[in-house]
């Protein structure tokens, strides 16, 4: 290692203990005779030390009593509208009705019989199982494959998802503006090791092959889709299967409180099993 | 009664919507959630917009806590992106206020090896770091949480919370003076640091 300093975030992570122990003799031995490097270590730990000196800031009392007043206001509001059958019944019902499956397992229709799961990411034949769809407007949920990348970009966010809401409306002529019956090959796993940032609105086809990384069932899928509507009148429009930060996610698009934007949230690939899965806002898209 | 009680009884009754029992929660980890957001967002206003939101939030959302994580790492995970969306909306802004505090702070060789930094001169610091490695470091460095749990309030794997605390350890480093490699301020230190000693002089 004579010769070769050892880079800082290496230093920093021999402090933390985090390397091996081959690294960490390695390191040792450098630091041992390097004062350029023992003098870096120095400063990480005064680093550590400066950090560690600073005092827990507590909440101000002025911005915990407006806290404290905007959620009695709101806690309120939410027991005034469950007693209603307002805001807060939609997740209860979702959350505890029975799911029922078409006999095609791929039409299904969630709690109240407001909201459908579609799939129509292969051509299907048509038949008595299928409905008119109007998206996005109607209380149907639209599941997309998309293996779309999604990031911060709120541009591309937008004009991604608005693609997919449009698409069965302008496939109409095709007969895509139905939904489908999946036929034979009820609620596909996802393959989600197939990798990347692909595609657009061009759907992969899910072999049998399938993935271990995300095999939601169609009640997770509710259950998780649930949490982006609960506590307010939303409705989710459009689930994609895409990616958020190179990581296998569920995208869900529902409205929102401004009639001119869709709220798009995007939720771990796991939301349904893990136990701090909460939605994440990602971006406000005009519809 | 309710005082007594744990988080988990109480997050269980706020889920049928009881406003006290939250009340309680919110009394018990608003400190918390204020030190996260405040150190994330550096600015008060916002800090107290993510908390409102995330504590909004989490009552809205109590029936999908599962008893299975604490609850004060579900509550991390709500914080963190009640923060994360409150950096996204103000990414526009210019952050100018904390470039001046950072060059009025680093300006003066002189003062590479004082032996206290003001809480300021670190706070401006840890404004300079990307979001995502700030929240690492406030999460594991200043709220002490374990790099588990820190794991599952970024939703991240654990092997890249302590990549992203280790970044962000070595760029607050250099940006606090720490090291006598010129601190580039504000340069991304992915290639560290390669010391040249006497060069601050």
């Amino acid at each position: 290692m004579t010769g070769e300093h050892v880079d800082i975030e290496e230093l920093s992570a021999f402090l933390a203990g985090d390397l091996d122990d081959r690294d960490h003799d390695a390191v040792a031995a450098h630091v041992a005779d390097c004062d350029a490097c023992a003098g870096e270590l120095d400063g990480l730990r005064a680093t550590l030390a400066a950090l560690a000196s600073l005092a827990t800031p507590t909440m101000p009392e002025d911005v915990a009593r407006r806290l404290t007043q905007r959620l009695e206001t709101e806690t309120k509001a939410k027991t005034g509208a469950g007693s209603r059958g307002g805001d807060v019944l939609p997740l209860v019902r979702r959350r505890r009705a029975p799911l029922i499956l078409s006999a095609a397992a791929s039409v299904l229709v969630v709690a109240l019989g407001v909201t459908f799961f579609v799939t129509r990411d292969k051509p299907g034949r048509s038949g008595a199982d299928v409905t008119t769809a109007s998206a996005p407007e109607a209380d149907v949920l639209v599941v997309e494959h998309s293996g779309f990348g999604y990031s911060h970009n709120e541009a591309q966010i937008g004009e991604h998802v608005t693609s997919l809401l449009r698409a069965p409306a302008t496939d109409a002529a095709g007969g895509s503006g139905t939904l489908l019956d999946r036929g034979a090959t009820p609620t596909p796993p996802q393959d989600f090791s197939a990798g990347g940032t692909g595609g657009g609105a061009e759907a992969p086809v899910a072999g049998p092959k399938s993935a271990k990384s995300l095999q939601l069932t169609t009640m997770d899928q509710a259950a998780c889709v649930a949490t982006t509507t609960s506590g307010s009148d939303a409705k989710a429009l459009l689930v994609d299967y895409g990616f958020y930060d190179g990581q296998p996610a569920l995208i869900v698009v529902t409205t929102d409180q401004n009639p001119d934007k869709l709220s798009v949230f995007i939720l771990k690939a796991d939301c349904a099993t893990n136990p701090v899965s909460i939605p994440y806002l990602v971006a406000r898209v005009d519809r | 009664v309710a005082d007594e009680q744990t988080d988990e009884q109480l997050v269980a009754r706020s889920a049928d919507g009881d406003g006290e029992a939250f009340g309680v929660l919110v009394t018990r980890h608003r400190d918390r959630a204020w030190a996260v957001a405040i150190r994330t967002l550096g600015d008060p206003g916002d800090a107290e917009d993510a908390v409102q939101e995330a504590f909004l939030s989490a009552f809205r959302q109590a029936r999908s806590f599962r008893g299975d994580a604490k609850f004060s790492t579900w509550l991390h995970r709500i914080v963190v992106n009640a923060c994360l969306d409150r950096m996204r909306k103000s990414r526009a802004r210019p952050a100018v206020p904390i470039d001046d505090a950072v060059s009025a702070t680093l300006a003066d060789p002189h003062d590479y090896y004082a032996a206290a930094e003001t809480a300021t001169d670190v706070a401006a610091a840890l404004a300079r770091l990307s979001d995502d490695q700030r929240l690492a470091i406030v999460l594991v460095d200043l709220q002490g949480l374990p790099v588990e749990e820190a794991a599952l309030a970024l939703g991240v794997p654990t092997g890249t919370v302590k990549s992203r605390c280790h970044r962000g350890r070595a760029q607050l480093a250099l940006l606090l003076g720490h090291l006598r490699g010129t601190p580039a301020a504000g340069e991304p230190s992915n290639e560290g640091s390669t010391p040249t000693t006497g060069s601050g002089t």
